[in-house]
């Protein structure tokens, strides 16, 4: 605990390594400790590897004290357990692979990381094959602020690990929302990088089309540095116009936001509106499109994904997965291309709302964390829970989900700025621009 | 007479590697009903939208 209140993010941690005043083995060795004392509450954690991570963090002490550290040496991240860690099991949240493959190499995403000095120290939990189903027999992550609520998914354990302080960041994945949803719930950053800005090499596929693999991070700050490392390119946050501009996303098809999480978004805006930040009101009636079109490209493309293990005998997926993926198998082919067309359409719509403001806004999730997470895409609950989120997926532009600076019940609310294709870094620097002018939602390990 | 649209589930699913003559999957078809439904509607919601002059990714 000490250990978040005095170096609350990336930047503050690598200026006391530089210092010489802390060592990134301590600070390994805390946060491995920390993994430990939650997880019988949180059950983030899948797996960790100590003596990788300690070893990793030696060698970090070393290129601190010759001057050679990378970007993010020294820095503990986790990785969901959907890509590959070299040397350690891969079992992408489910049990259908009774004997979990042993990773050769890092995903590509990996690699970077550790290039660039990050010391990755644990897998965590997911929902079953990062498709919105927690598989009964692997069991659901808690949330860190009221254990008998989900911390949803699919990047479940990443954002309640990262919210509590195991580890800086979380390496998650965003196929309908999956990175921003949970860091809504569990108040935490959550980046979905542009469609194709990070590699998703040795990282399972759910939809070749809307997968992203991006960062859970405390503040908006630390995810563009963990994104930076991510695509090899150097840390150069640009200045945030003096008045930014927002276009605040107008309803479309129906409004699923609850009165709590509306009443709060409310305030959050006027609170924006206080502090300089131009708000104005933007319409992208194709928008109502966005739903039923993603629901059949990811139901389709999982499907082929999953193709040759969905009639192998020992493969075991739970129920709802299953009926998922086989639902998936059904959907026509002129039903998919129709759905890939109107993605273009929709990408030409939103290019279009984001000229004239540097971001548009919306909540991230309409409601704060459930007590069960819904089957994605399933019913009412299971589509308007990504109802904001999943448009975006589709167009692939870069969307982060930023924690409001106040609770609501006692849990966090998520808004979402999406940018502009290619603009994650600018993105991120307008939103660590909102954290230090409203200021940041606390720990719930506080 | 079947329209445009209609979808036959039991005949896609067997050509989708489902064996409707195998209790087991036959109890899984059954059991997807709900989501079938689901899945038809979302369908009926695609075949709906507008893209016209749209191809399937810019140029």
């Amino acid at each position: 605990m000490a250990l978040l209140r005095e170096f609350p993010s990336i930047e503050s941690l690598q200026c006391a390594y530089r210092r010489g005043t802390l060592s990134p083995v301590d600070v390994v060795t805390e946060t491995l400790e920390r993994a430990e004392v939650w997880q019988d509450r949180l059950r983030a954690i899948v797996l960790t590897d100590r003596s990788a991570a300690l070893a990793a963090a030696h060698t970090s002490e070393r290129r601190y004290r010759r001057g050679t550290a990378g970007p993010l040496e020294g820095v503990p991240v986790s990785v969901k357990d959907l890509m590959d860690v070299a040397g350690m099991p891969t079992r992408y949240g489910t049990e259908w692979l009774r004997e979990p493959p042993i990773a050769r190499a890092d995903a590509r995403a990996v690699h970077h990381l550790r290039a660039a000095g990050a010391v990755i120290f644990a897998k965590t939990r997911l929902l079953e094959c990062a498709y919105g189903i927690v598989n009964p027999k692997d069991g659901a992550c808690r949330n860190p602020w009221d254990l008998s609520r989900t911390s949803g998914g699919s990047s479940s354990g990443a954002a309640a690990a990262t919210a509590v302080g195991i580890g800086y960041a979380g390496l998650g994945s965003d196929t309908g929302g999956s990175i921003r949803i949970p860091a809504a719930y569990c108040g935490v950053v959550g980046l979905k990088p542009t469609y194709g800005r990070v590699s998703v090499q040795g990282v399972l596929p759910l939809s070749y089309t809307c997968d992203h693999v991006g960062a859970l991070a405390r503040s908006a700050d630390d995810a563009a540095r963990v994104l930076c490392a991510l695509t090899g390119a150097p840390y150069a946050p640009p200045p945030v116009p003096e008045v930014a501009r927002l276009g605040l996303l107008a309803p479309w098809g129906r409004d699923p936001v609850t009165p709590g999480v509306r009443e709060a978004f409310a305030q959050f805006v006027t609170q924006l509106q206080a502090a300089g930040y131009r708000v104005e009101p933007v319409e992208i009636p194709e928008l109502a499109g966005a739903d039923p079109a993603l629901m059949t490209v990811i139901m389709a493309e999982a499907a082929a994904v999953h193709r040759t293990w969905l009639h192998r005998q020992d493969v075991r997926y739970a129920e709802m997965t299953l009926q998922q993926l086989r639902a998936g198998a059904m959907i026509p082919a002129v039903d998919y291309v129709q759905a890939l067309r109107y993605r273009t359409r929709l990408i030409e719509a939103v290019d279009r709302a984001l000229t004239p403001v540097d971001a548009l806004l919306s909540p991230a999730c309409p409601w704060v964390a459930p007590t069960k997470d819904p089957v994605f895409g399933d019913g009412d609950e299971g589509s308007a829970e990504g109802w904001f989120s999943g448009p975006f997926n589709v167009t692939g532009h870069p969307a982060l989900s930023l924690p409001l600076p106040t609770l609501v019940q006692g849990l966090p609310v998520g808004a979402q700025l999406v940018g502009r294709t290619g603009g994650d870094v600018p993105l991120c620097a307008l939103a660590q621009s909102i954290q230090t002018r409203l200021g940041t939602l606390r720990s719930p390990a506080d | 007479m079947r329209q445009e649209g209609d979808v036959l589930w039991s005949e896609i699913a067997r050509y989708c590697g489902l064996e409707p003559e195998n209790p087991e999957e036959a109890a899984l078809l059954e059991r997807m009903g709900p989501m079938l439904e689901a899945l038809k509607s979302q369908l009926a919601a695609v075949r709906r939208l507008d893209v016209e002059g749209y191809a399937l990714r810019e140029d």
